[in-house]
């Protein structure tokens, strides 16, 4: 017993003490220059380790049940072997890697299963239930309910997030495509630009270079392709609404630039700046009395009359 | 008076009448059902005595106050898997663990599984045969429950588990002994009158890293298709002593690390890097040169004050 309390209570205070210690020697070790950063100094055991194998092993003949083995159920046994045998060998990143060391798990689970069933059917130990049996279970139903919503969402997740990934996997492709185009336009555009610096310059060659790259263009722009559909696609993109509302409306026209001057009204002299202003008094007036079919006066008709 | 007294009485009678009538009606009905075995049976109730029941093994399973709900939980879901344990209210430790003991044996059990928190981290699982030893100390890392884990694996509550081991058991004479003390522990006896009358699921221990790694599986199918159930934990071992939870020391683990240690020293590692910079700022400010650069003294002579300087 006295063992025990040493060993849990004099723990924590031993500790302080030793990194007190250990600091002073640390500082001593830095001064001599023995110290330099990335050194580690290992510790030794203050005193050796206890193994006895023999009071194990007596203790064990102890301790050990001579019962049959339907009342032990234990079984020894090693991983079933497979084509996975790798795994096995593998020994050292066993404990890191997940995968590899349920699936030991499972295996010698399932070697035990696999020796051990055929013993129990010998000594008459039923391992299945019948469907009819209903027993209080282990993990509850609701928990189970838990875990099998747990699974569909799961599933439902990583299905969901492929279908993304395909998305946007296809959408990088789009762009890539789009900037292959852009790029091919501009080449273009700069060949065009050289040609023509060509022609200015009063050289032969620009013009044939121009007819040549300008050949594919004449043609299309001559011969209307029989894909009319082709050509829309190629335009921009189609407001369908606008277009039903043009269709039933009508389209009276642009109406971008109409108040903006031209030559036209700024060579007007006097009268309006603007021909959205609003006329001045006077001239409503005036404008009012010319448009009018004057109808004369009562008396003045009654004497039109009087003279026909 | 007397009348009424009488009446009294006489009611009392009927009414105790009447309560003998209705018990006897309770003790007949049982009698009467006896042909008829019922539909349902809750798992917790008892079976019939009459079988051969030898091996006895109890195991009581607690904790010291302080545990926290990780240990609460898997204490939990063990006495859900074994149906020979029994439970026992927290207890406050000081000074020694031989109340341990007493507690045991008032309880009638032979084996313990006792739970012990420090720091409110470090979880420590004795495993003992209570009266002559040995006790066996782990440090348990990796623990998770049954509820939290999502598994899909169930068996039946208390029915019997197949015990299997892993090669490494039988190589080394202190894990000889553990393996022992396991399979009484964790094997379910047979006959065990609240234990199911099926064998369904596997209880696996398996050495890596020089740790226990406990799993506990279900048996799907006869052809060996499993699928674990919880919970998971690992089981580093301490020490082993003679006695429950006294005696000389028969085994320590050379490879064990105090979890308090491996802390310290993860911290040191981690301020390593600090200390590097500090170092290197030190020999940085030792190897500086004092001059920046050489030059001829007589140049000096060229260095004029200026006016205001000059006056004073």
């Amino acid at each position: 017993m006295s063992d025990i309390e040493s060993d849990n209570q004099d723990g924590d205070s031993d500790e302080e003490m030793d990194s007190e210690q250990e600091d002073l020697e640390l500082q001593q070790a830095l001064k001599e220059g023995r110290l330099q950063p990335g050194l580690n100094i290992e510790e030794k055991p203050k005193r050796p380790l206890i193994n006895n194998k023999k009071a194990l092993d007596a203790k064990y003949t102890e301790l050990y049940l001579n019962l049959p083995w339907t009342e032990r159920l234990d079984c020894t046994n090693a991983p079933l072997s497979s084509k996975d045998a790798e795994i096995i060998e593998n020994n050292e990143d066993l404990a890191d890697s997940d995968f590899k060391r349920e699936m030991l798990f499972y295996r010698q689970a399932q070697a035990a299963v696999i020796d051990a069933l055929p013993k129990l059917k010998k000594a008459n130990i039923s391992t299945k239930r019948p469907d009819d049996y209903y027993a209080q279970m282990a993990k509850s139903d609701e928990h189970m309910k838990k875990i099998r919503e747990y699974l569909v969402n799961r599933k439902t997740d990583i299905e969901r997030r492929e279908k993304v990934r395909k998305l946007r996997e296809l959408r990088t492709f789009g762009k890539k495509v789009q900037q292959e185009v852009l790029q091919k336009r501009q080449e273009e555009k700069t060949q065009l630009l050289k040609t023509m610096k060509k022609i200015r310059k009063g050289k032969k060659e620009g013009v044939r270079e121009l007819e040549e790259s300008l050949g594919d263009r004449k043609k299309r722009v001559m011969q209307p392709t029989k894909n009319g559909k082709q050509d829309m696609n190629s335009k921009k993109r189609k407001n369908s609404r606008l277009e039903y509302k043009n269709k039933k409306f009508g389209f009276g026209g642009k109406k971008r630039n109409m108040k903006k001057n031209t030559a036209e009204s700024s060579a007007e002299i006097g009268g309006k700046s603007n021909k959205w202003e609003r006329p001045s008094f006077h001239a409503q007036k005036a404008k009012k009395g010319k448009n009018k079919q004057a109808r004369p006066g009562k008396t003045n008709r009654q004497k039109m009359k009087a003279r026909k | 008076m007397k009348r009424k007294v009488d009446s009294d009485d006489s009611k009392q009678r009927k009414n105790k009448k009447r309560m003998k009538n209705s018990r006897n009606i309770d003790i007949d009905s049982p009698a009467e059902k006896l042909s008829v075995l019922p539909a349902t049976r809750s798992s917790e109730d008892v079976q019939s005595m009459k079988c051969n029941w030898t091996n006895k093994q109890k195991v009581l399973i607690f904790s010291t106050r302080g545990v926290s709900y990780l240990a609460r939980h898997v204490m939990k879901n063990l006495r859900a898997l074994m149906p020979h344990t029994k439970s026992e209210p927290k207890i406050e430790i000081r000074k020694s663990f031989s109340i341990l003991n007493e507690v045991v044996e008032l309880r009638n059990c032979n084996k313990v599984l006792f739970f012990d928190m420090k720091k409110k981290k470090d979880l420590y699982l004795w495993m003992g045969n209570v009266p002559d030893g040995p006790t066996v100390k782990f440090l348990v890392e990796n623990l998770h429950t049954m509820e939290e884990l999502k598994l899909t694996g169930n068996c039946l509550k208390g029915s019997r588990p197949l015990l299997s081991f892993d090669e490494k058991f039988d190589k080394e004479s202190h894990w000889k002994l553990i393996k022992e003390l396991l399979t009484q522990i964790f094997g379910t006896p047979y006959h065990q009158p609240k234990s199911q009358p099926f064998v369904d699921h596997v209880l696996s221990f398996s050495i890596i890293d020089n740790k226990i790694w406990f799993r506990n599986y279900q048996i799907v199918e006869e052809n060996g298709a499993l699928a674990e159930i919880g919970p998971r934990f690992v089981l580093n071992l301490h020490c082993i002593f003679e006695k429950s939870f006294c005696g000389m020391l028969l085994y320590e683990n050379p490879q064990y690390i105090a979890p308090n240690l491996k802390r310290r020293l993860a911290k040191m590692k981690a301020s390593q890097k600090y200390k590097e910079r500090i170092y290197s700022k030190v020999a940085f400010d030792q190897t500086k040169p004092k001059e920046s650069y050489t030059y001829d003294k007589t140049d000096e002579i060229f260095q004029t004050k200026l006016a205001e300087n000059a006056e004073e």
